[in-house]
Parts: C-alpha cells; structure tokens; sequence
C-alpha cells in the first residue's frame, strides 16, 4: 500500500524537524504518532533556548527548521544569558506558552503537502536483507517507505515512578510503546536505561507572589528566529524565584528512603546537570538553600511550572516539601512531579549521519539516543531528516562537523563518545566556540541549506541583504578616522597608546572600545543590532579565530587520514582486547575521530596508525 | 615498515671491547627458538650457561637469560645472551641468531615495543633514551629520576591544576544562570599562583635540559676586543687564532668545555658589525646571526674603545667589558674584566649559571628533560599569562580560549600526537637495542 520516501516515527521535536526537513527537501513523507494532538508538546519544562541550547535552535533555524520560529510565536518571555560576557556565549532563552508552542509547531506540519500524519501506533519496523523498509502498524497494516527515523522519545518502555508507585507510559497520561520496544530489543542493538524527571506543578492562583523575586524578560526582546521580529511575540511574562530552606530539606531527608532513585527501583542513570532536588541535598548536604524559577506555563494557564525541584518522591512527602518554600505555603499542586526511566539505544552503533550501522535505511534521532533537551531532539531529527531525504537519491550526505555547528559537536560527540547519561549541550563541548555562535549560525549554515533546498527564497534573500549590510557596515566604519583624542574618550580612560588615527573599524579590535560609544563619540548612527553584533564581534575575536581555523586545519589533516572500511581492528598486532572493543564498537572512519574514542591510549592509537600504513605499504607494494 | 611482533635482535651493550657484551632478543614465540639453539626448559627470569655452536669453527659460552611476557621490559619474550666483550663475536653471534629466525632492531625499537604494549609511558621512554646516552653521573642522576617518574608526577600534577582552573571558566561560561561558588577574584588568584608553579617547573626543566642537552655560548662583540682569549681561557686552550688585526677570526669556532659539570659549546664568533665590504667576512657574520638564534646565551665583549656598542639578541646575555688594565673606565652595566690579566673569569663564569638560572650544583637538577617539554610548557605559559591579562569576566569566553590551549601544549609533552612525523622522529632517535 501506501509508498512514501521517508516514515518517521514519533511526533515530539525530533520527529516534526524531520519530517519537516523530508517535506522541504521535496521528499513524500508521514509522521507516525499516537495521538495528534501531541504533536510538538513540550513534555517537560516551557522553555526552548538556553546556554548551548539556542546555539542549536539558531542552527535549526539557519537549516530552515521549524523550532526557532515555533518559539518566537509561543514566547511569553526572553532573556539573554551570559549577556555581560562575550558573543560567542551568549545564549537567548524563552519561555513558552506550551498551547501556543505546540499550535504554531502543528500548523507548519500541517501545511506541508507531501507531509501526511497518520494516528497510530506502530508496532514493527519491516526489515528484509538488513534493510528497513516500511513500519506495521497496531492495526496489522503495513506501510512502505525507503527510508525510516524512529524518533521515539521515552516512550519505549517507559516507566514512571512517584515514591512507591510506578506505572507504565512515556510522559503522565501516555501509554509507553511496549510493542514497538519488544521488536527493538530483538534487533540486537546495543541498549541502556536512563532516567529523567519532572516537577510538581502548582495551581499558579495558590502561589503567594509577593514573598517571591520577580525576574522580568529582556528589553529590548531578542528573538529565537533570524526570520522572526520580536513584534510577532505574544503578551509577555515575568518568571519569579524563590528558594528551598532548612525544612524544605528536613522534610525530603526524612522520606529518601521512600524515594525509587535511592530505594534501587530505577537503575537508569540520570543527568548530572539537571539533578532531582532529592539528589542535590543528598550530594551537596552543605548547602542550605536552593533557587527555584517560577516559570509560567503559559499565559492562559493555571499552571506554574517550579524549575529546580524536579523529584519523583511519595506524594504526601512532596505536598509536604512544596508548602515548605517561601510563597508555596499554601501551593495546590495540580500534578504531582515523577521520574521517567526509559531505554535509550548506545549511540556509537549510529553513522554520523544518523543511519543505524546495523540496518540500513534506519535512522535514529532524539532521546532514543541518549540525549535530553528539545534542542538536541530537534536538532537530530533535522539531521536524520535531511539525510534520510539525501539518500532516498543516493546523494552525499551531510555530514555536520564540529567545526562547522553545534549540531556538528552533538551527533559526533554521540556516535564516538557514546554517552552514560542524558546528553545535553554545553558550549564547553565545543572546542571551536568562538566560531560557532548564535549570531553567525546563519553564515555557517545557511549557504549550505540553500544548496541542499532546505530555506525558501524569503530567507535566503533576507540571508543576502543581511551579509551586505555587514559588508556596508565594515566599510563605512573604514571610512572614520578615530583619533588618540576620540579614543581616549571612547574608553573613558587616558592610557590609550596608539598611533593616532587608526580607522574605526580597526578601533573595534581593542576591547576597551565598544561600538555604541564610538558611534556616539564619532557622531554617527549605530547599525541595526544584527549587523553591529557581526561586525563587533568579527574584530574582537579575529586573533582568536585566525588561531582556531589554524588549529582546524592541523586536525583536518588527521581528519582526513582515513581508516580504511575494511579494516579488521581484530587483526591488529599487539592491541589490547579493551582497545580492540574500544575500536570495533565506534568504528572509526578516520584517525582524528579515533583519537576522540575515550580511554584510547596514545599507544594504541599509534599501533592502529602503524598498521593502517603497513597495510598502505603493503598495497602499494603489491601494485 | 617492520612487524610489530616478530623476534628482534641487537646488541644492547656499548660497541668496542669489555668484559662481557650483551645482546638483546624480544618478539615473537621463542620457545621456537629455544628449540633451534638446544633448550628444552628455561623458566621466566631463569639464567643458564649454554655453549652456542655458531658455525663450522666456532663456539661461544654464553649465559642465557629469560624474561616471559609480559615480565619484560618490552613486555614480549625477551631473552639476554651474555658473552664476552669482543665486537667479532657480538657480530657472529647476531649473525647466527639472523640465520635461525630473527630480525636486526631498527632504530629505537626495543623501546617503541616497550611503548607499544604499555609498559613504558611516553615520557619514561624519552627517559630511558636520556639515561642511555648519559654522560655525566648528574645526567644519569637526573634521567633516572624522570624515569622513577618524578617528571611525569609533576606534569600530571600541572594538568590537574589547569584542569581547575577550566572548571571555573567553563562552569561560570555554561552555568552563569545557576548559583556559582567561586568568585572571579579567586580564580585570578589560582591563575596566578599557577602562573608562578609553572614557571618554577620551567626552570627546572630548563636546567636538566641544559644538563642533558648542554649549553649553546654565543661569545660576540665588535672586532678586536678579546672574544678569542675569553674562549682560550674558558676552554682552557688556543684554538683561536689570538692576534691584534681586525676581524681575524673568519670561520665560526666552536670548543666544548664543562663547568660545573655541565657541557658549555662556546661559539667564537666574527662580530656582528654590519659594513664590512670583505665577502669572506660577511658570510662569517650571516653565520654567526643564525648561530645566535639556536644559542642559550650570548656573552658581548667590548672595550675601551667600543663602549657604546650595543646589539639587542633577544636571548639572556652577559655583557662584558674588557681590558680594564688598559683604562680604569669601567661600565655600570656591564661585567669589567681584564682577560689579559685574568681578572673577572670567575664572575663571567657564575654569570652563565645565573643567567640562565641553573643551579651550580648540577646535583640539584631534579629531573631531565627535553627541549620538546619545555617548549610546550613556555607556549602554555605564553598562554596563561595572556589569560591573566584579560582582567574581566567579560572577557571570561576569550580566557577560557587560552586555557584550552594551554591545556592542549601540557597535555601534549604526554601524548605527543598532533602529528605522526614527531612520533617516528622521537623513536629514530633512540640508540639501538636498549
């Protein structure tokens, strides 16, 4: 029966950026999920963006992804990170309307002609000749495809746990895809478990808002998009904090032992990052208080969602703990906060282009992945999206690189290190973060998007104009002259050496210069903020960045040292077992991305250089 | 390119006549081996005496010694011949080992198996090069101490401190939004204190790099001032030619002499005085320029006549000024001296260990080191001094940047991979059969 290019499955923020990627790229293709209504529905906290996160959501963006623009219409509050420091860690973070979000996400899905939703669940993924090639359905139907994602989110074998009690489902009030996870589990690929969870929400009318700090969004607001201006933002929202005391953590001591991650019920690991308020008493039994974002759930909702005491503690104990914190004194809580532990496959069993080694026609994008966050799902959806697409014709395919994105940085950071807890992005993960920040997320991918037909002609000429304006910029500002006098003013402080007269561009390179008070000091009008952000950081980095392309180039070297396909790291002499298993289980295409494999000794690593060159020599010896 | 695993053969003992020789065989199954020379049981670390039957005329007693994987320094089979101290018979008995299976060690290969199967660190097979060629009883003091570790250990110990201090750059860069504990006052605090351990540990390492690697002495100055006698009496010699014209010294001359234990190469140089016209004596001068770039110290003598000479070397130096018998000017900024005389010798002496901050006991150099490590650790110094010159927490992404990159030079005096060539390089230049 039905024929399409690519089935996806799943319907959370890997799967509609996947599907989303197939349609844009012209390729016919459904979303497979269980219920529509779900789709795009933020399971845990109302926020999109972030510390390394937005760096992603501006590289879906600049890919031609749908998650940046979602956030724009569903923001109900914006604010800068990291603002004080410089551009390459600056990171926007919004809060959602989750009605709002998840609305604006089904209404792009919906527009997409070749883009089908089919209600259903699916129990199997057709393999024959180790090839995928169609999903069947609960009902017995079996649907054709050439290629297949599985973005199934924590829905395979999902357990929730609240203290003693556990059920089975994926996120509160969904059944978990047991079928669907049976059929995996006999595919043979390397699995684990992790744990994630979420807070008690509360009835926003009981919170008592006075006792708590208010923190406003941004003005000006800055947008998710590079498409998007702050004007199509709804009515914004402030978030509120308030902090965990003496009692709160009397109280949660008292009911650990009742607690499923202390009594061994769930074995999965969790994040470090993002710990249960349980855990960070239990770990950092010296600190006396915690801080708690009240963040709005949206603007029509009841809700408030208290972001940092994620816990999965008896209820009883949970009432208990909430009415303990200042202004949650009278707090109803409307859903009490629960662990989710669920099976995750082992990540190094996937290409770089998100394709299965095992199966081919199979990818994987998302949490089944090991990652946490809608960012990073999202991120991977796009990935195996576009890929799944390019291979429907045979084409090369993307290969994103850690010098190029964020995006880069995660699926090789998944595919080589593999991962033991919930992945989430840093910028510390990125060794080339002066290069790959939210502002030029554009210059680096967009080029790119356009080639492969992932941005329609709106976004490319907004792209265009945006690239001249900074060109103009650049050479207006050559065009000034600041003298030793100027200077001096502009930094506000008379130890300025220099020559005098260097041009304003030139000005830009010290740091105690800043762009707006040179304009003024020159009298002359600012650009645009996304133009003036370019050019400001352009200068101030361009020592540094000069050095990374450097470094890149050394690397690209190893980079391109390839190991062969065929090679049997069995056969090398003189390698340990361990290193053998290390070798075999992430299969390294090149040198470069060998030695990124934990736990490689630098001996080993040359014990793999000297065979591949025996065997080169052997070759060429032969011939 | 050889195997990795198969039976090698060297001589591991000094070439030239002894008492006995040592030769060295690792790799491979040697119970083969064993079989072809007339063993039938030899336990790990078990020595016997056997008569080898080496050709139609020969046969040699010699004392056999097993070391069963992974007990050994290769971490392979090894067996140890012993027999007397005669370059022929050394050679015959190779020979005859070559004829029954095994192969010649390359370069460096005893060592590179010892790498290879983890036995040996990267740094404790440098360690064991420096050990080998030591000539000294401080060189070999110090080579076995790295080899006990102690450098490694305080390398280890600069990579766990810079480890710190990216912790608090990166946390406050990922987790601004989140209660941070350390303040940034702090941070540049340990920065600091780091700064100073590790130019502690540089200097060091720049002393057993002297003792290891010697010193290079650029003795320049204008013509005619006593360059020639500062070396004679130095190297306690007369090999320059010593006479009163003017650019009398043409070719570079180098000598060797040891103070303190440590190796001095003194470089008497032509002045580098720019227009003179003889071609012969300009290429002197172009010899003497690219001398100075690979040298440790230059000393510039001047006299009476040349007081204001002056010459920026961008390397430590001594300034002299001689002849103080002739005129009793002396310079504030300068050694006087009377080389005819033999006034200042000693001075001129303890300015080279002060300089260049050796300890004059050699005894107290702690460990060897090479070049190689103190040139990654001066470029990761390099670093964290411009780190601790970005003042602000503003500028916290850019000083994250030259931590990393400290890092990376600290980290590679253990894992040197950044490229393939330095690997081949460092093992080729091993001598055979350790």
């Amino acid at each position: 029966m039905n024929n399409f290019d690519v089935i996806i499955i799943g319907g959370g923020h890997a799967g509609v950026e996947a599907a989303y990627a197939c349609s844009r790229m012209g390729k016919k293709n459904c979303l497979i999920t269980n219920s529509k209504s779900d789709i795009g529905k933020m399971s845990c906290n109302p926020a999109i963006g972030g510390i390394g996160k937005s760096h992603l959501v501006r590289e879906i963006d600049a890919m031609g992804g749908l998650m940046g623009v979602a956030a724009d219409h569903g923001g109900i509050h914006f604010r800068v990170l990291n603002a004080s420091k410089g551009a390459a860690v600056r990171a926007t973070r919004s809060q959602s309307d989750r009605m709002l979000y998840a609305n604006k996400v089904l209404s792009i899905i919906d527009s997409e002609d070749l883009l089908s939703v089919i209600e259903n669940e699916v129990t199997e993924i057709k393999i024959s000749n180790g090839k995928a090639n169609g999903v069947k359905l609960a009902s017995g139907e079996i649907i054709y495809s050439k290629k297949v994602v599985l973005t199934a989110g924590t829905f395979l074998n999902g357990k929730l746990f609240t203290g003693e009690e556990q059920e089975q489902g994926g996120r509160i009030g969904d059944k978990p895809s047991l079928k669907l996870a049976d059929f995996l589990q006999s595919l043979d690929l390397k699995s684990g478990r992790l744990k994630t969870g979420t807070p008690p929400r509360i009835n926003s009318n009981s919170v008592n808002w006075k006792v708590t700090k208010e923190q406003p969004g941004d003005n000006p607001r800055p947008t998710m998009s590079f498409i998007t201006t702050n004007e199509i933002h709804p009515k914004q929202m402030s978030c509120f904090i308030t902090r965990t005391n003496k009692i709160t953590h009397e109280i949660i001591m008292e009911g650990l032992e009742r607690s499923p991650m202390f009594s061994g019920k769930i074995e999965g690991l969790g994040p470090r990052y993002c710990p249960s308020i349980e855990d960070k008493i239990h770990r950092f039994s010296d600190r006396e208080s915690h801080q708690i974002f009240i963040e709005p759930e949206g603007l029509t909702s009841k809700e408030i969602y208290p972001n940092g005491i994620s816990t999965s503690m008896p209820k009883d104990i949970q009432q208990r703990m909430v009415n303990s914190i200042i202004g949650f004194e009278k707090a109803e809580i409307t859903k009490f906060g629960y662990a989710v532990e669920y099976d995750f496959f082992d990540p190094r069993e996937l290409q770089h282009t998100l394709e299965t080694k095992k199966i081919k026609n199979l990818y994987f994008a998302g949490q089944i992945n090991g990652t946490t966050g809608y960012e990073e799902a999202a991120a991977q959806g796009l990935v195996a999206g576009i890929n799944a697409s390019i291979a429907t014709e045979d084409g090369s395919p993307w290969l994103p690189k850690r010098e190029e994105s964020y995006i880069g940085v995660l699926i090789d950071d998944l595919v080589t290190l593999g991962t033991k807890e919930p992945y989430r992005m840093f910028t510390s993960r990125a060794e080339y973060r002066l290069l790959l920040r939210e502002d030029n997320a554009d210059q680096r991918l967009s080029p790119l998007a356009k080639k492969l037909g992932l941005i329609d002609e709106n976004r490319w000429a907004k792209f265009n104009k945006k690239m001249e304006d900074i060109q103009k910029e650049k050479e207006r500002l050559r065009n000034y002259k600041v003298s030793l006098k100027q200077l001096n003013e502009i930094s506000g402080k008379q130890t300025v050496k220099t020559n005098a007269n260097i041009t304003a561009l030139e000005a830009l390179k010290r740091p105690e210069v800043s762009y707006e008070e040179m304009c003024k000091v020159l009298g002359i009008e600012p650009a645009k903020e996304e133009v003036a952000i370019d050019v400001i950081t352009d200068k101030k980095y361009s020592g540094y960045i000069e050095r990374q392309k450097k470094e890149i180039k050394k690397i690209k070297k190893n980079e391109n040292a390839l190991i062969p396909e065929q090679i049997n790291f069995n056969d090398i002499e003189g390698l340990s077992n361990e290193s053998k298993q290390k070798l075999s289980a992430v299969s390294p295409r090149t040198l470069a991305h060998a030695q990124r494999i934990p736990g490689l000794t630098p001996a080993a690593i040359s014990l793999l250089l000297v065979h591949i060159k025996k065997r080169e020599h052997q070759k060429n010896n032969a011939l | 390119m050889y195997s990795l695993t198969d039976t090698i053969i060297a001589c591991s003992s000094p070439p030239g006549r002894g008492a006995i020789s040592i030769i060295r065989i690792s790799g491979g199954d040697l119970t083969e081996l064993f079989k072809k020379i007339g063993i039938k049981k030899i336990g790990n670390k078990e020595s016997l005496v056997k008569e080898l039957q080496l050709n139609n005329d020969f046969k040699e007693k010699c004392v056999l010694t097993f070391f069963k994987s992974p007990n050994s320094f290769t971490g392979e089979d090894v067996l140890e011949i012993n027999c007397h101290g005669n370059p022929l018979m050394v050679e015959i008995i190779i020979n005859f080992f070559l004829k029954i299976g095994c192969r010649k060690a390359g370069p460096g290969e005893f060592t590179m198996r010892g790498f290879l199967n983890n036995k040996i660190s990267f740094l404790e097979a440098e360690a064991i090069d420096d050990l080998i060629s030591a000539e000294s009883e401080e060189q070999l003091l110090a080579s076995a101490k790295s080899l006990s570790g102690k450098f490694e250990k305080k390398v280890d110990e600069a990579i766990k401190d810079l480890k710190q201090l990216r912790v608090y750059a990166e946390s406050n860069i990922d987790f601004s939004d989140q209660e941070i504990l350390e303040d940034f006052d702090e941070f540049r605090r340990n920065l600091t204190i780091f700064i100073r351990k590790l130019e502690e540990l540089i200097s060091k390492t720049n002393s057993s790099k002297y003792l290891i690697e010697g010193v290079k002495v650029v003795i320049t100055g204008p013509p005619n001032v006593g360059k020639s006698t500062l070396m004679n009496i130095l190297t306690e010699e007369k090999t320059s030619i010593v006479s009163e014209i003017q650019g009398t010294t043409r070719d570079l001359v180098q000598k060797s002499c040891k103070i303190n234990n440590i190796n001095f190469s003194l470089y008497d140089t032509a002045g580098i005085h720019e227009g003179s016209s003889d071609p012969i004596e300009q290429e002197g001068i172009a010899l003497a320029k690219s001398l100075l770039d690979k040298s440790d110290v230059v000393i510039e003598i001047v006299d009476n006549t040349s007081d204001d000479y002056f010459v920026n070397y961008k390397k430590p130096v001594i300034r002299v000024k001689n002849k103080i018998d002739i005129s009793q000017d002396v310079s504030e900024n300068r050694l006087n001296v009377s080389l005819l005389n033999r006034i200042g010798i000693k001075e001129i002496k303890d300015a080279l260990f002060d300089t260049l901050n050796i300890p004059n006991q050699a005894k107290l150099i702690s460990f060897s080191a090479r070049s190689r490590h103190t040139e990654l650790m001066k470029h990761s110094l390099n670093e964290l001094k411009t780190a601790a010159s970005l003042s602000s927490d503003k500028n916290l992404e850019l000083i994250a940047e030259h931590l990393r990159r400290a890092s990376n030079f600290i980290g590679e005096i253990k894992s040197p991979y950044s490229s393939d060539d330095l690997l081949g390089e460092i093992f080729s230049s091993f001598c055979i059969g350790k």
